[in-house]
């Protein structure tokens, strides 16, 4: 990986990253994508076929240590399913979940939709009259927007206040674009990241091109990305964060350029935490973006003063 | 610096007057948002200068959180709505609260 900076022309950012890491991270989007309920991208990785077949390669091309004990991964599906959270972090409220997704026809499943809150107008009738009492109570009709079970999405889709009332009318009124902004951006991203046709080479860099005028964007949706790895990983404080810098980069050869060339036998004899298997792997794309997001955000600013100081 | 631009002090000020009941929109540290991004936000939609920008960002930081916009409630509604479609953590509450 290399970060971003400002074309020579000034009209681009481009970093640069090699294929393993494109398809990571393109895939780790479109499970983002997947949480926030947007079209299941099923990114193509057909066309970047780099190797898929032999498993020793496993931890260059994407199929990581996610894969570890998740026996049916081996599809092309989701190798590395942040939409999935780790151990201990399941959702507590599925049905909550459930209707909050179902409001994205995109990928909702009609008959999950039903039974689930946004179904609540039609089956009313002969739903549990407390039930009933409790949407006429709270003044909502079949419009019913939950906040998200899952805490990964709830970081996206904070509540807005700490007052009930007041954060529910927020999310009535703004969840659907929120989550349509951030797909939208998610998907841009997806797509600039398998742009490049994939090199045979892993260690080959290429370039990572945005406009200027999807600079913001891109920026978003790699803090989304973040976010969300960052809510798997539980990553509560800054120390944790700190902690988890530390931990990651001290699993990493000397090249620099291999952010995402760890595996478990890497952490060993270094000091720190150990890290293995899917921590490590997710601790390694949280960095990555990072250094992706930060060179951007220097990019933009940039930009932007440079401007104000010509107005 | 001058501690009167920050705009909760000067509201809470005027919560007796009939003002229509102001509200404030805070933004809270999270351990993922890079420093640079938060005061780019600040910069490009507030519209704040370097050193405001970078003022409240590392009042975020060790505080915790920081007050970064005052107004009706519409306003600020629009406020924390970009603030979540930027990744920030931000809330609304009335001023003074």
């Amino acid at each position: 990986m290399r970060p971003f900076e400002i074309s020579d022309e000034g009209t681009a950012y481009v970093a640069a990253l090699s294929t393993p890491e494109r398809l990571v991270l393109a895939q780790v989007t479109g499970d983002v994508v997947e949480l926030l309920g947007g079209e299941d991208t099923d990114v193509d990785l057909d066309d970047a076929d780099v190797d898929r077949e032999d498993p020793e390669d496993g931890a260059e091309t994407g199929a990581t240590p996610l894969d570890q004990g998740a026996p049916d991964a081996e599809s092309d599906a989701a190798p590395l399913d942040v939409a999935a959270p780790l151990d201990g972090a399941a959702p507590h409220d599925a049905p909550d979940d459930a209707g909050a997704s179902a409001r994205t026809p995109a990928t909702a499943d009609d008959s999950l939709g039903a039974g689930a809150g946004a179904g609540a107008g039609a089956g009313a009738q002969d739903a549990d009259p407390d039930d009933h009492l409790r949407q006429i109570l709270d003044g909502i009709d079949a419009d019913v927007v939950v906040a998200p079970a899952d805490p990964a999405v709830r970081r996206l889709l904070p509540d807005a206040s700490d007052d009930p009332e007041v954060a529910h009318e927020f999310r009535r009124l703004t969840d659907d674009d929120l989550r349509q902004r951030k797909v939208d951006r998610l998907l841009l991203f997806a797509d600039l990241l398998l742009e490049a046709s994939p090199s045979a080479d892993e260690d080959e860099q290429l370039p990572l091109v945005v406009g200027r005028e999807e600079g913001a964007e891109i920026a978003g949706a790699l803090g989304d990305v973040r976010q969300v790895i960052g809510s798997r990983l539980g990553l509560q404080t800054d120390a944790d964060t700190d902690a988890l810098y530390r931990s990651v980069s001290a699993t990493w050869d000397e090249d620099e350029d291999d952010v995402l060339e760890t595996g478990p036998e890497s952490a060993r004899g270094h000091a720190g935490e150990a890290l293995s298997g899917p921590e490590l792997f997710l601790g390694s794309v949280f960095l990555l973006t990072g250094y992706l997001q930060e060179s951007l955000t220097d990019c933009l600013l940039e930009h932007h003063r440079r401007a104000g100081r010509a107005s | 610096m001058n501690v009167k631009t920050i705009p909760g002090q000067e509201v809470r000020q005027d919560t007796g007057a009939s003002v229509g009941e102001p509200w404030v929109t805070l933004v809270w540290n999270d351990p993922v948002t890079t420093m640079n991004y938060v005061v780019y936000v600040f910069e490009s939609y507030f519209g704040f200068s370097e050193r405001k920008a970078h003022r409240l960002m590392m009042q975020v930081h060790s505080e915790g959180k920081a007050v970064v916009s005052t107004g009706g409630r519409e306003k600020v509604e629009m406020d924390v709505q970009a603030m979540h479609s930027f990744g920030l953590w931000a809330t609304m509450q009335r001023s003074g609260e």
